[in-house]
């Protein structure tokens, strides 16, 4: 076409829609004349009204769209739309999936939400035996982990002077040209896997599959946090490791020997709903015909751990020193029902301490309903003595149950491989090494050198999710697929076996373990879904008659679709028919006479666990259950041992053991043992990571302190070591959420005072009686005149929506707290603002100490958000009412309206409200963009925010249900906390429904609100907390 | 004006008096002379209008600078402030207001001396105001713009603090009528509209004085607008005496109502250590004590620089030292209610965050409040020390510290430690506040040294009606002293 002659023309066409309109070609008048056959007249004579209207209508349009782009903050990105939208999915609408989440080496099954594409939230799978709906901390946070900036986004090679980019072909290449070599040379001597222990029957079969292609090569396993003395343990008591299965609902009278079941245990959160049983049934116990009971919980250990924070009786003692207090006990219960070597270690133990007969006459009057439950740290002989007094006991079959472990064929432990391994690389035994996960040049024993040694091998490979420590002293390094981007499958600790969906295409063109074993040893790597899907097809026959073809497509949608595979239960066998048998008598005596002095116990953090999320916001924020420290570790010392030392909170410690020394900052922690030290594994990375290395949080010092070079060998398969401990010079501080600074005497006394109050606590015995406890409960509340408003009170018509939140239950796991975080886009601070008092969590977990005895306080816990006071003083004050009451009773917090006086703040005596004193979420990345709740505002700065009972669910629900012709009805809206709690000690709902779980909880004789003397009338009850302590201690503390 | 040896009784004085201090002594039946001897209404011209009309002094130029470039700080921090958040400063999360609200606090006060002194003294007819209101009332102005300062730059979001003003708008909300902040807004809006009319007002007279004496055309402009076309005849002066006895009245309550809806934000908040009853009679004794004690420190360095020794002698200083006294000790008894109604109310809260402020973390900022509001101003027992300028300038100092602390103790210890132990923490104000602190006194010095500039210091008007009623006095003594040994009219006992 002739753009020139036809626009040029006599017509002078001023508009034009297209260029075929500019010249006016016939195509154009025909395509026209067929889209609007009613006005094509009017479309070519431009001089109608009609037409004018329209143009300047469009030129407006234009001016505000394009004239003015240039301030629009929507970033230019290509959108393809759907041509035609898939069945059944809504823009806009979360999508939920199964899937599962591995960790020491076991999996729990999660519900992973998307929005349009991006997984946003992590939660519990419903349907799942193990978390039915729960989760705790670490889980949720792993959303995070996918869209970490730091995660490492390419294969790389070593070459001269660092790493460059390579791909995943030629990794594949050359690792498989190596690999063949060696394998063609003397069947694969000089190879070895090293793979982080995993439940995953996938990587099983990958490893069997490794093994007959390359026979000769070694397949070692380890973890920096290894469970090898509970397998241990096992093997000495039964002849073979056993896997045991405890029952916290049915037992009345458990028994922690240094072991934190409710909280470091691969199946803690059943472990807590079964405690949370056993506390609950207090209140009413339709199932027992003694009427309502509760059980007791005594724990022995050396820092004060979640469970041991929630026992009714606790003991501290070095973990050195529990293996004769397990066998003294043993030797009271059992006596000469031992086997004989066993029996005689026993007899040699001694007689009982008097603080434990108590204990020996719960345990004995609990026969069929008491359990002993044997730590990590603990050797396997106490482990052994535990079995032991639970078969004895009857406990067999009714609270513990043993099954095959899974993977039997592991005779070493984590600790042997390791420096099994290291020795060879060093030896220049190992030609080629494939490092898949974990990360051991950080973690591995000190003594086993495992950095150095690695840097020998000729051709090492690594997968990770980060470019760390491992990776840089590697020839290749492959990014690993975060879970949510990739098909995995796993075993729960009952044994069910779960599988895991990608929800997202690999970010990074990331790969799974298995997928790096098949890229290693097939010709034709597969990919993961071909993988995990012929592990199931094959397995499939053992289980059901899905062997193949169309039938097994439907189950394994269904089971996708369920996020495991309900049909085969738990895939381990319950034996019912163990023995202890002996062996181990001589073992048990070694352990009888410890060794004097002060110990080093290393304890997997409660966030970062052995480090792998030191690089996750969520979680260095997450202040500690315990000491309530976010984004440090420190060495923990009891406050006499500090005084001999002349140390004080903050203050550098030197630590000193036979594989290293190190400066630590001390924290004082009470209950703690007093010759005993901890640290948390995990923190202290020198990586250049951007969270844990402190870019973009400013932290002067790092996060925390790296103790892995103060570990052995010997450390790593003990848990702990001797160590000499002496005041160095300086100080470091360390972000708290609470006990901001030391606190003097009137201040701890005040404390005190408030704290029953506010927590109140009922002694009872083991049939509490209700009447009494609602007496206590009312007795411990504050006197005060009758309450008089100057306003008048509200009257609400439709729902009151409120909480009510069991102190009975809640350990301080804190899951709630970064289940809050992660529904509710809270920002991450960085440690200098937490250590300003700035942190934004809006549920918060208040942990207090009681009592006068420093050396073993009663530890209480207290869940705190916002209250929704009725007469809220926030409200009140808020001089351009940001802050407001809905017609539900909700204290709504406008973030347009709000100006940041921070009055309302000051005002609310809960101290539940959280001000933005900067911009916290000023420049995300494009990925960390990705991980945001679109339902909730992002706050800007200078705007107060705080807990809303996530009223975004409650408007999904209520519209939900309006849109059906239904009431909501209870339980239909569960706030984030709420649904996450691993104990369910928060329940919401509506007081107006008098049969909703909110209304009966808040009637309970336990119920009562805090501070209700303000008369601020808060929504929120508390659940007073029931102790049953030993028969001679009630009314202690 | 005699000799004022005459009017001492040599049984009552302990002969240590110099002749600066003479007339502070009273001879019974008799009225000692406020002003200087020989001033005429010439002579009080001349001297207040040769400050600002012959060229600035080597010392008020140091004095200008110093305070311009503690003004320059303020003007680098608060857009600092307002561009990075308010972070910057040590505030956190349950101590939510920190210096910003102590100034604010303390700048009200200060801006209380003014119109006491103006306004209440007038409707008693105390004419010792005369010499010292005016530099008062400028200092009221220039420390409520300081104290403005603080509410705007506080927030959050300052780019909607006017959202607290009831503006009608789009989205037709308005303020919360319950919220003490609001309150303020209104108090101390009008307060201020109130005192700058009547600062201006009352200086019309002598701007026409000034007009008059100006021989630069540039000047003669300048102060014809300001003067308001005032010539000073009989109608004029019926009106204007009548519209400032109005003002005055108008304004009295005022200085009452401020300071205590200031004291509002903290008493109508549950906050234990807020939450008080006292705080409205507390709040405004304080807030006269601090702002005596800021005319103090302002008006004995000036008096001596601007050679007005005469006009503002030392029976105007000693009387505001007395006013000093009394309010410390109204102020010292209200620490002390505080406690006994902490303890006697049986609140276990309250009574803690009394014991704690005591004794607690901020028990070094408790001690510097009471040492400085109570116990140094009881050296004001001794007439001695309360006519010694060294004493008088030094106890106004401390006083202007121990106020700022009293802001600090309420505001900071009684969030800091509230309700819930596991909130309590400890507050650390940053550079940022100290500079903002530092910045707020460069604005108030850099507004009073540009005031002794350009406007007359002391209100000459005022000041002459009374040597007129001085000289008055004078003859009147004259001849009944030539009748009778004793005075003709007993004295009225001036405070």
């Amino acid at each position: 076409m002739n753009l020139n002659k036809n626009g040029a023309a006599g017509r002078g066409k001023a508009l034009w829609r297209s260029l075929d309109d500019l010249a006016d070609t016939p195509r154009f008048r025909e395509f026209v004349e067929k889209e609007f056959p009613n006005h094509s007249e009017e479309l070519f004579h431009s001089t109608s009204r009609r037409h004018f209207l329209k143009v300047m209508g469009a030129s407006l349009a234009l001016a505000g769209g394009g004239g003015l782009s240039g301030c629009l903050r929507w970033p230019g990105q290509e959108v393809l739309p759907f041509t035609s939208r898939p069945e059944g999915r809504i823009p806009g609408v979360p999508v939920e999936y199964a899937t599962c989440f591995e960790m020491a080496e076991s999996v729990e099954g999660v519900i992973a939400t998307s929005f349009d594409g991006r997984p946003i939230r992590v939660d519990g799978n419903p349907e799942h035996p193990g978390t039915q709906g729960t989760a705790s901390a670490v889980m949720q946070a792993s959303v995070l982990g996918l869209y970490d900036p730091a995660r490492s986004t390419e294969v790389t090679h070593a070459s001269k002077g660092g790493h460059s980019s390579s791909d995943w072909n030629d990794a594949h290449k050359q690792i498989r040209e190596v690999f063949k070599t060696q394998v063609a040379a003397d069947g694969g001597k000089g190879i070895a896997i090293l793979s982080e222990p995993s439940s995953s029957p996938t990587l099983h079969r990958m490893r069997r599959h490794f093994q007959r292609v390359a026979p000769a090569a070694t397949w070692y396993e380890y973890a920096p946090i290894s469970r090898d003395s509970e397998r241990t343990g096992s093997a000495l008591a039964f002849g073979r490791p056993m896997r045991p299965h405890y029952d916290f609902a049915r037992a009345r009278v458990v028994l922690c020997l240094d072991a934190d079941p409710l909280m470091s245990h691969p199946a803690a959160l059943s472990l807590n709903r079964g405690y949370a049983a056993s506390r609950n049934s207090a209140d009413s116990d339709p199932s027992s015909t003694e009427g309502p009971s509760i059980s007791r919980l005594y724990s022995i250990e050396s820092t004060l751990s979640v469970t041991g924070s929630v026992a009714d009786v606790r003991m501290p003692a070095r973990n050195v020193d529990i293996p004769l207090i397990a066998a003294r006990v043993a030797r009271a219960l059992v006596g000469d029902g031992a086997p004989a070597d066993v029996a005689a270690a026993l007899e040699r133990a001694g007689d009982l301490d008097p603080q434990l007969k108590s204990l020996v006459s719960d345990l004995d009057a609990h026969r069929g309903s008491s359990l002993v439950i044997a730590g990590d740290r603990q050797p396997p002989e106490v482990h052994a003595v535990a079995h032991l007094i639970n078969m004895h006991l009857g406990n067999y079959g009714l609270t513990v149950k043993y099954s095959a472990v899974p993977n039997p064929d592991r005779t070493r432990s984590h600790s042997d491989e390791i420096a099994e391994l290291s020795t060879r690389m060093a030896a220049g035994e190992v030609d080629m090494v494939v490092i898949l996960g974990g990360n051991p040049v950080l973690d591995a024993p000190a003594d086993s050198a495992f950095g150095a040694s690695l840097a020998k091998v000729p051709t090492s490979v690594r997968l990770g999710l980060y470019e760390d420590e491992t990776s840089k002293l590697c020839q290749w390094h492959l990014p690993q697929a975060h879970y949510l981007e990739a098909w995995s499958d796993g075993r729960a600790w009952d044994g069910t076996i779960s599988i895991g969906q990608p929800l997202i295409e690999p970010l990074y063109d990331g790969r799974t373990p298995a997928e790096v074993v098949s890229l290693v040893v097939d010709d034709e790597p597969s990919n993961a879904h071909g993988l995990v899907r012929a592990t199931h097809e094959s397995l499939a026959g053992k289980i059901g008659s899905f062997a193949s073809g169309e039938e097994f497509e439907g189950a394994w949608r269904r089971w996708l679709h369920a996020g495991f595979i309900p049909e085969a239960g738990s895939t381990l066998e319950i034996d019912s028919q163990v023995r202890v048998g002996g062996g181990w008598g001589a073992g048990l005596d070694a352990l009888l006479s410890a060794p004097a002095g002060t110990e080093l116990v290393f304890v997997a953090d409660h966030s970062l666990d052995d480090g792998r999320f030191a690089n996750n916001g969520w979680l260095q924020e997450l202040p500690d259950p315990i000491t309530k420290i976010a984004w440090d570790n420190a060495a923990v010392i009891a406050p006499s041992k500090a005084a001999e030392l002349g140390v004080e909170m903050g203050d550098l410690v030197r630590l000193e053991t036979d594989a290293g020394s190190l400066e630590m900052a001390a924290f004082l922690l009470p209950g703690q043992a007093k010759e005993s030290i901890t640290v948390a594994v995990g923190y202290g990375r020198k990586i250049f990571d951007r969270v844990a290395g402190g870019v973009s949080y400013n932290l002067a010092e790092g996060a925390g302190f790296d103790v892995y070079p103060l570990r052995s060998v010997e450390a790593h398969r003990s848990g702990h070591a001797a160590v000499k401990i002496s005041k160095a010079s300086g100080s470091y501080e360390l972000a708290t959420t609470q006990d901001h600074h030391v606190i003097d005497t009137l201040q701890w006394e005040e404390e005190q005072r408030r704290i029953g109050q506010f927590i109140r606590v009922v002694d009872v015995g083991e049939h509490p009686d209700s009447h009494h406890i609602e007496q206590e409960v009312a007795a411990a509340g504050p006197h005060h005149p009758p309450l008089k408003s100057l306003f008048d009170d509200v009257k609400y018509s439709g729902h009151r929506w409120a909480m009510a939140i069991d102190l009975n239950v809640c350990t301080g796991c804190s899951a709630c707290v970064l289940a809050c975080q992660a529904e509710n886009n809270i920002a991450v601070v960085g440690k200098d603002e937490v250590a300003y008092g700035r942190e934004m969590h809006w549920i918060r977990i208040d942990r207090y100490f009681r009592g006068d005895d420093v050396d073993n306080p009663e530890v209480v816990h207290q869940p705190m958000t916002c209250n929704q006071c009725e007469n809220a003083p926030c409200e009140q004050v808020c001089p351009v009412a940001a802050t407001t009451h809905n017609a539900e009773g909700l204290n709504d917090m406008v973030y347009n309206r709000c100006i940041g006086t921070r009055y309302c703040s000051n005002n609310c005596p809960y101290k539940v409200r959280r001000f933005n004193y900067f911009n916290n979420t000023k420049h995300p990345t494009e990925q960390e963009q990705m991980v945001y709740n679109p339902e909730v505002t992002i706050r800007s700065r200078g705007v107060m925010e705080k807990c809303t009972f996530c009223v975004q669910r409650i408007n999904k629900a209520k519209v939900q249900a309006h849109n059906e012709r239904r009431n909501v009805s209870d339980g239909e809206i569960t706030p984030a906390c709420a649904q996450t709690c691993p104990t369910q000690a928060i329940t919401f709902g509506d007081l107006a429904d008098p049969d909703s779980r909110v209304s009966q909880k808040q009637s309970s004789a336990r119920a009562y609100k805090m501070l209700e003397e303000l008369n601020i009338k808060p929504r929120t009850s508390f659940l007073a907390k029931l102790r049953n302590p030993a028969a001679g201690e009630e009314g202690q503390g | 004006m005699k000799d004022l040896k005459g009017f001492i009784n040599p049984n009552l004085t302990p002969g240590w008096e110099s002749p600066e201090t003479l007339n502070t002594w009273d001879k019974p039946g008799s009225r000692t002379p406020l002003i200087g001897a020989g001033n005429t209404d010439a002579t009080v011209t001349e001297k207040v209008c040769r400050v600002i009309e012959g060229p600035p002094t080597i010392g008020w130029i140091i004095f200008f600078l110093i305070s311009a470039s503690a003004l320059s700080l303020l003007g680098i921090l608060v857009p600092y402030l307002i561009f990075t958040g308010v972070g910057v400063w040590g505030v956190n999360n349950p101590v939510g207001w920190g210096y910003a609200i102590v100034n604010f606090v303390f700048w009200v006060g200060i801006g209380h001396a003014g119109t006491l002194i103006s306004a209440i003294l007038f409707l008693f007819r105390q004419k010792w105001r005369t010499s010292i209101n005016r530099a008062a009332e400028a200092m009221t102005i220039f420390a409520v713009i300081c104290a403005g300062l603080f509410p705007g730059i506080h927030v959050g979001r300052v780019w909607f603090a006017y959202w607290m003003f009831p503006i009608p708008n789009q989205m037709e909300l308005w303020p919360n009528f319950r919220s003490p902040l609001l309150w303020d807004v209104f108090a101390v809006g009008t307060y201020f509209t109130v005192s700058l009319l009547f600062w201006y007002m009352g200086m019309l007279p002598d701007l026409a004085s000034v007009r008059d004496r100006a021989k630069e055309k540039i000047r003669k402009v300048a102060y014809s607008v300001l003067s308001l076309g005032w010539t000073g005849s009989n109608r004029q002066w019926h009106n204007y005496e009548r519209a400032y006895l109005l003002l005055a009245a108008l304004a009295t309550p005022l200085v009452l109502s401020v300071h205590s809806v200031v004291s509002f934000d903290f008493a109508i908040s549950q906050v234990p250590g807020w939450h008080s009853t006292i705080f409205p009679p507390y709040f405004v004794a304080g807030a006269i004590f601090s702002g005596f004690a800021m005319v103090m420190t302002l008006v004995v360095p000036a008096r001596h620089l601007f050679g007005l020794k005469d006009v503002i002698t030392m029976r105007h200083l000693e009387n505001m030292n007395k006013i000093i006294m009394v309010t410390g000790m109204i102020v010292g008894y209200a620490y002390l209610v505080e406690f006994f109604i902490a303890w006697y109310s049986g609140n276990e809260v309250e009574k803690f965050t009394f014991l704690n402020r005591a004794l607690g973390p901020y028990a070094w900022a408790y001690w510097i409040m009471v040492s400085c509001n109570v116990l140094t101003p009881q050296i004001f027992w001794f007439k001695k020390m309360r006519t010694n300028l060294k004493v008088m300038f030094i106890v106004s100092i401390f006083v202007n510290i121990g106020m700022w602390f009293e802001r600090f103790v309420i505001v900071i210890s009684s969030l800091a430690n509230d309700y819930l132990p596991s909130a309590w923490d400890y507050y650390r104000p940053t550079i940022v506040d100290v500079g903002i602190l530092i910045g707020s006194f460069g604005l108030f010095f850099t507004l009073f040294s540009l005031f002794c500039r350009f406007l007359p210091f002391v209100a000459m008007y005022e000041v002459k009606g009374v040597i007129a009623g001085q000289e008055h006095a004078e003859r009147q003594e004259e001849s009944a002293g030539s009748s009778t040994e004793e005075g003709a009219s007993p004295a009225t006992a001036m405070t």
